[in-house]
Formats: structure tokens, sequence, C-alpha cells
């Protein structure tokens, strides 16, 4: 019985008391070491004759830019329309492919190769030293930025951006992960979106990946942000996402309907309800005591232009996205009709961010009418429970 | 009709229609039900031996790269899908491991093999797909301890309503460690820093065995998927005979939707705050 089938057995008898595991990001080592690259410096390459139309080239610069704002020591740079592009020719390459026996199903893979040389129990060598990543031509992607062309919202074309901000996840030596709101999960609704324009981004809990394979970048770098999905469990090996949700004081999440692709609750004037939005700490630095406020609006997009409902403060580490809710109450002079709800992190600008256009995300409402019930002498005023 | 009865024509109604998820991820989910009917062959098996070497293929836009592959052979325990041209043995033909000079090349949803591990095989295209197998490493059930895992280590669970899921994962050894070529190949998960702020829960339900699991697959299978039976040939025979095995990929035009308008109707204060928040180049605070 060799090493690793006596492992196996041991393993056996502890699966029955093994308590599940609660998972964030997933690495790779080889013979005991964390797989990276040597350089935090990586150049991909988009080949010519077989990326399609300029959209896609400037889609690939504008994913890998907001990559780079990662809070690690990790970057890629893009150089465009390379005339040659393969496996294994020591270059990191993009390319489209129709292939089925090469993509076998998947809107798009990573290739990785990588170098792991030990000599007498010793490491030499271990590290990255290219990736291939292919997209399915088969695929029906858009570059749009407006939710409307998303299948995430109403559109019928799977987010480019998302994928190709995955598949970079891969490239810089991240797994899939199930265990958090991640874009190592499901990529298309790993997403920002205020309104009509959606955001790719690497997120919290895959730069805290980052960070532990090349570092914390020495500058301060800061960015907080506020999103409408949240993650509700796993599909294989990856997180599933969803929409944030309202309740009422009692924890019922409230009637609602979709409305153009997205969900609308239903609430009453004067009525407490309790919104859900995931918070995430994408810098360098821990945020403390950061102002928060829910902002009533005639439209999907939530700014301070709107009407302040409530506020509050919290505290983010730059660790674990934070699916949290907190109460707001709908003034009782609202007119019935159909609004949006939504928080803006740091709604007083205190802290100075890289990126301030992800601050604020939005939920559907209708405020409904109140009921009057008259009765003789005195009317009374019936509220929804909660 | 007694509930009993009602129940017995329910349940197989639920496990024939598992909830289909158009979720498609990176890698497209397959249900238990698509991996019984999509595979041309269904067997449990032992690795007995695993075997690298190299093809020279087409890939993007040059004409041959040197391509690593590797040869998984199986000693077949029961098939319960499909013929193989040796019954008692199969090898399975994965692109990735070690290449000439050294380096490995690896996929995160391609599966990684030791010899030893056993495991229930949903095999497609063999010889020819960069992983036979359907829905990549969401093809290959672990069975440890005569239990079911996933690749990845998580339980396969039947749920209350009958369905099959993947329940909690698990810390195995036989999971995260992997030997390819020389390299041993761990995957490290990390814990939530804030675990108060990030609870998960896993799909609830009870964990199969394997011979319930491979009970559950074979009624899944529709008449048509049983009878339509064909001989999936072993790898080796088909690597020494073909190296090019695959078109070079095709530069043809991927789909790119036109931006559709919006029909929302605005209102004066909605067009001032828009021009507001341009001029802000987009921040919400005004």
């Amino acid at each position: 019985m060799n090493q690793k089938h006596i492992l196996s057995c041991m393993t056996a008898l502890m699966i029955v008391t093994l308590p599940s595991v609660s998972h964030s990001y997933n690495l790779r080592s080889c013979n005991g070491d964390e797989t990276k690259w040597n350089s935090n410096n990586v150049t991909m390459r988009s080949g010519n004759n077989t990326f399609p139309s300029p959209a896609y080239g400037s889609a690939l610069s504008s994913v890998i830019t907001n990559l780079n704002r990662n809070p690690s020591n990790f970057t890629f740079s893009l150089v465009q329309n390379d005339t040659s592009v393969s496996m294994g020719n020591g270059q990191n390459e993009f390319w489209f492919s129709s292939s089925a026996a090469e993509n076998n199903g998947a809107p798009a893979v990573t290739w990785t190769w990588r170098t792991c040389t030990t000599f007498l129990g010793f490491t030499i060598a271990n590290h990255i030293d290219e990736t291939d990543i292919v997209f399915n031509n088969g695929t029906t992607y858009t570059t749009s930025t407006s939710k409307n062309n998303l299948s995430t919202y109403n559109g019928t074309s799977r987010p480019f951006r998302t994928t190709a901000m995955h598949e970079l996840g891969h490239a810089m030596g991240l797994l899939h992960e199930d265990g958090t709101y991640n874009i190592m999960g499901q990529d298309w609704d790993h997403i920002h979106t205020n309104g009509s324009t959606s955001r790719d981004y690497l997120g919290e809990d895959a730069s805290n990946g980052a960070v532990d394979l090349y570092g914390l970048q020495a500058t301060n770098s800061q960015d907080l942000g506020v999103v409408h999905w949240r993650r509700t469990g796993a599909n294989g090996e990856y997180s599933t996402h969803a929409r944030t949700r309202i309740f009422n004081t009692s924890g019922t999440e409230l009637t609602k309907y979709t409305d153009n692709g997205e969900p609308r609750y239903e609430v009453y004037p004067g009525q407490t309800i309790k919104v859900e939005f995931s918070y995430e700490n994408n810098g360098t630095q821990t945020q403390s005591s950061v102002p928060v406020g829910f902002y009533l609006s005639t439209n999907d997009f939530i700014s301070t232009f709107d009407n302040k409902l409530a506020s509050t403060s919290m505290s983010l580490g730059r660790n674990t996205v934070w699916t949290t809710q907190h109460s707001v109450t709908i003034p009782l002079s609202t007119t019935p009709g159909k609004y949006h709800i939504g928080p803006i992190i740091d709604d007083t600008s205190s802290t100075s961010e890289y990126i301030e256009t992800n601050n604020a995300t939005y939920t559907g409402i209708e405020v409904k009418p109140l009921v009057f019930y008259p009765i003789p002498f005195d009317p009374v005023i019936v509220l929804p429970k909660g | 009709m007694t509930a009993f009865k009602l129940a017995r024509i329910l349940v197989p109604i639920c496990l024939v229609f598992q909830i289909n998820s158009s979720l498609a991820t990176t890698v497209p989910h397959k249900n238990a039900h698509q991996l019984a009917n999509e595979a041309d062959l269904i067997f449990e098996g032992t690795v007995s031996n695993i075997e690298y070497d190299v093809e020279y293929r087409p890939t993007g836009n040059e004409d041959v790269s040197e391509i690593p592959i590797t040869l998984v052979t199986y000693k077949i325990k029961e098939i319960i899908k499909g013929k193989t041209e040796n019954p008692d043995e199969i090898a399975l033909r994965f692109i990735g491991g070690p290449a000439s000079d050294g380096r490995i090349l690896t996929l995160d949803s391609s599966p990684l093999f030791d010899v030893g591990d056993n495991d229930i095989m949903f095999v497609k295209d063999n010889g020819t797909a960069w992983c036979p197998l359907v829905g990549w490493n969401q093809g290959r059930i672990r069975v440890i301890d005569d239990k079911v895992f996933s690749d990845m280590g998580q339980e396969v669970i039947q749920q209350d309503s009958g369905l099959i899921g993947l329940g909690a994962k698990r810390e195995l050894s036989d999971v995260i460690n992997n030997h390819v070529g020389q390299s041993n190949l761990k995957m490290i998960s990390k814990k939530p820093q804030n675990e108060t702020r990030s609870k998960t829960k896993a799909l609830q339900g009870k964990h199969l065995n394997k011979t319930s699991y491979m009970k559950h697959i074979a009624r899944l299978m529709n008449k048509s998927s049983k009878s339509s039976f064909k001989v999936v040939a072993d790898a080796h025979s088909m690597v020494k005979s073909s190296k090019r095995m695959a078109e070079p990929a095709k530069p043809l035009k991927t789909n790119d939707a036109s931006t559709k308008s919006q029909s929302l109707k605005k209102t004066a204060d909605d067009l001032i705050e828009e021009e507001l928040v341009r001029k802000n180049n987009g921040n919400p605070v005004l």
C-alpha cells in the first residue's frame, strides 16, 4: 500500500466526522509552494485574426484596466494584434476558437503552463510561465456595458467582460470559488450596476487571493463598493449569485415581481423595510466608520440628488464581501408608484477612492397605495404586517 | 390514490425532470440527468496507470504546437452505459500534463488523476475532446470509502425532493493532492478572514453511497439513450493513429449585440440628475 493509499484510508475514516469547510479564494501549490508568476507584471496578447472586431480589443483593454485596480502588487499589460497565437509558444495570449473538441461546451477556458522542479527534495523552480485564454466562438457574447444588453439583466448576450475577468483570475493563479460572492464563481452576475451601466470588477475576495500571492501594493489605494448581488449557494465548484432582497421587519421577504428583467418589491408608505446589499472594500486598507446613506429615487441611478431616507456606518476590512441588511422607512407622504431604493457607501466622500462610480446601486420597489377601511367615527389606516 | 402510491409516481418524475439550470457558468452546469444521457460511456473503475505523451496539433492560428497529453487507464469494475473494446480496461485521453521541456500544462476545470483513484466516469468523445468527460470535471464522480463526491470534494447528495445535487465540500487528501509527473500539485482553500460576515450554507440532503448513486444514474437514462450504446475506443489506439484531431481555430466573427435603447420615462428631475452625474464623472456623490 503506497503513501497515497494509506492517506486515502485515513481520509475515508475521517469523512464522517469532518465538518464542512467554509471557503474563501482557492489557489494551487506545487511541491508545497503556492504557484504564481515570477513577475508582478505579465503581458497578455490578443490574436489579430481570431479575435473579432475592435470592440473586443477595447473591452479586453478595459477589463485589464479594471483588474489592475486590485490592491495587490500584480498587474497585466495588453498587446493587441498579435499575428501568431498558439499554446506553448512562451507567450500569454487570448484568441477565439470554434473547435468543439477544444471548448467542450465551455464559453472560455484558461490553460496554464507552470514550471515546478525539485532537486534532492528541494524546490528549485515553481512558477506560472504561460497562460492562454481561449474564448468560444459559439457563445453569444456582448462587449456592451449597457445592462439592457446583458443576459444578467434583460438582455440576451453573455457579458464578455465578466467572463474575461474570470479567466484573467485564473491567469493570475486563482482557482474556482464556491463559498463566497466571487468573480471566480459565476462570472456574469458578479458585476456592479447603477443606472443603466454595468461594470466588471475583480472583487474583494479574489483581490484578497491576489494579495496572498503577490503581496499588498505599497501605495495606499482605496476603493469601496456596493452591489445588488449576493451569494446564494454553489453550482459545482462555482458560487451562485442572485439579486439582493428586501424584507419586512420580521425577516420575511416582501412580495416581488419581475419588471423589465429585474425584481421589484411591493412596499407601502410608512412601512419599515430591511434592504439587503453586498458591501466591498476593494482597497488596500481597512476602512472604519464608513458612512452609508439610503436613498429613494425616481429612477434606477442612485445619487445624493435623490431623497435620503436613512443612514448608518460600517467598518470594512480588506478581506470578505459583506452581505447585510439595514432598516429603512418609506416616507408616509410617498406618492404611490415605481421607485428605486439603494445605498451610497461613503456618501459624504470622506474617503478618497480611485473609482467612485461603484459606490451606489439600487433595488426596484413599487410603493402601493394605502388601503383605508371606512368605519364609523374613527377611520383606521391598515398597514401590512411589519 | 394513496399518498404512498402518489409518491412512487412523483419521485421518479422528479428524478427524471431535475432542475436544468440555465445558469451556465464558465463551464455549463450538468445535472445528473444530463450526465447520464450525454455520456457515451458510464463506468466505475480504478485508475491503474497514467502515461504522459505529447501531440503536435494546431492551436490558435499556428499550424502545429507541442501539446502534452495524459492517458489515464482505468481498470473497469462495472459498466452502466455503453461498451468498451476491452471490457476490463479503457484509457482516456486528456489534454494536459508534463511537456517535453518539463513544464506542466493544466486547466482548472479538467480533472487530475492518481493511480488508485476510484471513480464513476461519464465519458464523451474520448480521443477527440480535450477533456473526454461530460461537462469537464463534472463528469468525474469520486468514490471514497463507498461514498460519492464531486471532483472537487463536494458530497453528492439526494435532497428531500429527490433531486441529486452537490452538498458540503470536504477537505479530502485524495481530492486536494495530485501528482502530475514528478510534481505534487495541491489545491489550497483559504478560509474567510471574517467568517461571521461570510456565512455559507451548503445544499442539504442525504450523502449518497456508490450503489445508490449508480442506481439513480441508471434510472435517469432515457430509453433512447440506453438503446444507442456505442463502443468507446481506447485512447491508446487513437493517439497512435492520429496526431491531428482538431481543425485549427477559425477566425469567425462573434456576435456583439447592439445596444438596446431604454424606454423608461424620465422626469425633469431625472434629467437634471443625469446631467449632474455626467459632469461628476459618474460619481453618485454630487
